[in-house]
């Protein structure tokens, strides 16, 4: 496991697309917005990542216009929303076992 | 858009040269991520500069953008496989013409020069009654069996490798049509344009360029047996070098 948010990345971009449909820079927003500033890592990175997640086939993308400005706006697919639930449970799972152990020292 | 996210876009780009239709997405979309970032910025209250100078902040640097995107590219091992084939496919084509055009040179030096221009016989060698009849040459004398050998030889060192650069030159041509169709595209992907063109170029080239010194030298100490083979050897192999040199050069340079 790693404390660097990185770490989870394609878990919290998959979240993110769960609830609709967005471009980078909104799901950086989101990113940040929901972890209240905690998920912080270089912006940039998210796009080799859902790339990554595309070439997978978890997330589908494509260019949209918005006014001037062309941007490409990604999706979860079918076999993204089972990855998720899977990605989700095994980092619950994690997230118990280290509770337990730090539940020790106490 | 000014010099700030302009400058950081063009290092960005130097870093991604040469990682194709993905890095040019990703570079598409930092762009209008940066934009995006200094407007909202200039709109929460920041100068410009200031707005340009924290969205790159944020964004992260060139180098960690250039690392994501490599390491998010890693490939599976069919995808990795598939273009070691794709590499070696193109490769052997090229040194399969380049066998012919080696053919080729040889075939008009011993036309040109003599046929001891490009093959000869050791000149201590002994030709057998039995050795002169498979050349064709019946109660005739050495010359007449050693000049037979000799054709015989020339024969070999044109007719093969004119056949492996026919073979080469069907090969290439596949290599071309399954590029050009969509179904088999896959199979033509190659491992990394600037590795593959400066091996090419190098490889091809280095030889080339030895074998080809190596014969001028022969010439210009007055050597006139077999030469012309070490010079059409050369020849072809700076030819296939001259093949790889563009886009090796293109590449090199704009690291």
């Amino acid at each position: 496991m790693q404390e660097n948010p990185r770490g989870q990345l394609e878990l919290l971009l998959l979240a993110v697309l769960r609830s609709r449909p967005a471009h980078g820079y909104a799901i950086v927003q989101a990113l940040s917005e929901r972890s209240g500033g905690i998920c912080e890592f270089p912006e940039g990175t998210v796009y080799p990542a859902l790339q990554k997640l595309e070439r997978e086939r978890l997330v589908a993308s494509e260019w949209q216009r918005d006014g001037a400005r062309k941007r490409r706006v990604y999706r979860l697919t079918r076999a993204g929303i089972a990855a998720l639930a899977k990605k989700t449970e095994n980092w619950k799972r994690l997230e118990r076992g280290v509770h337990a152990v730090l539940a020790w020292q106490e | 858009m000014t010099d700030a996210v302009e400058v950081y876009l063009d290092r960005l780009f130097d870093l991604l040269a040469g990682s194709g239709a993905r890095g040019r997405r990703v570079l598409l979309e930092a762009q209008a991520h940066l934009e995006e970032a200094v407007e909202q910025g200039v709109a929460a209250g920041q100068s410009r500069e200031e707005a340009e100078r924290s969205a790159i902040a944020r964004f992260g640097s060139p180098q960690d953008i250039a690392r994501a995107h490599a390491n998010a590219g890693a490939l599976s091992f069919a995808e990795a496989l598939g273009r070691v084939f794709a590499a070696g496919w193109l490769l052997t084509a090229v040194a399969g013409l380049a066998v012919g055009l080696m053919g080729l040179l040889d075939m008009i030096f011993a036309r040109a020069v003599g046929p001891n221009f490009v093959t000869d016989d050791p000149a201590d060698i002994i030709y057998t009654a039995e050795r002169c009849r498979e050349l064709g040459v019946v109660n005739g004398d050495a010359a007449a069996c050693r000049a037979a050998s000799i054709a015989h030889h020339v024969d070999e060192v044109v007719t093969r490798p004119l056949f492996v650069g026919a073979l080469a030159l069907i090969l290439l041509s596949l290599f071309v049509a399954a590029r050009r169709a969509p179904l088999l595209r896959g199979l033509t992907r190659l491992p990394n344009a600037a590795m593959v063109s400066t091996a090419g170029a190098v490889g091809f080239g280095g030889v080339g360029l030895l074998l080809l010194a190596y014969g001028l030298l022969s010439l210009m100490f007055g050597e006139r047996v077999e030469v012309g083979a070490h010079l059409a050897e050369g020849l072809a192999g700076v030819a296939a070098g001259l093949v790889f040199l563009p886009q090796a050069w293109r590449q090199v340079s704009s690291a």
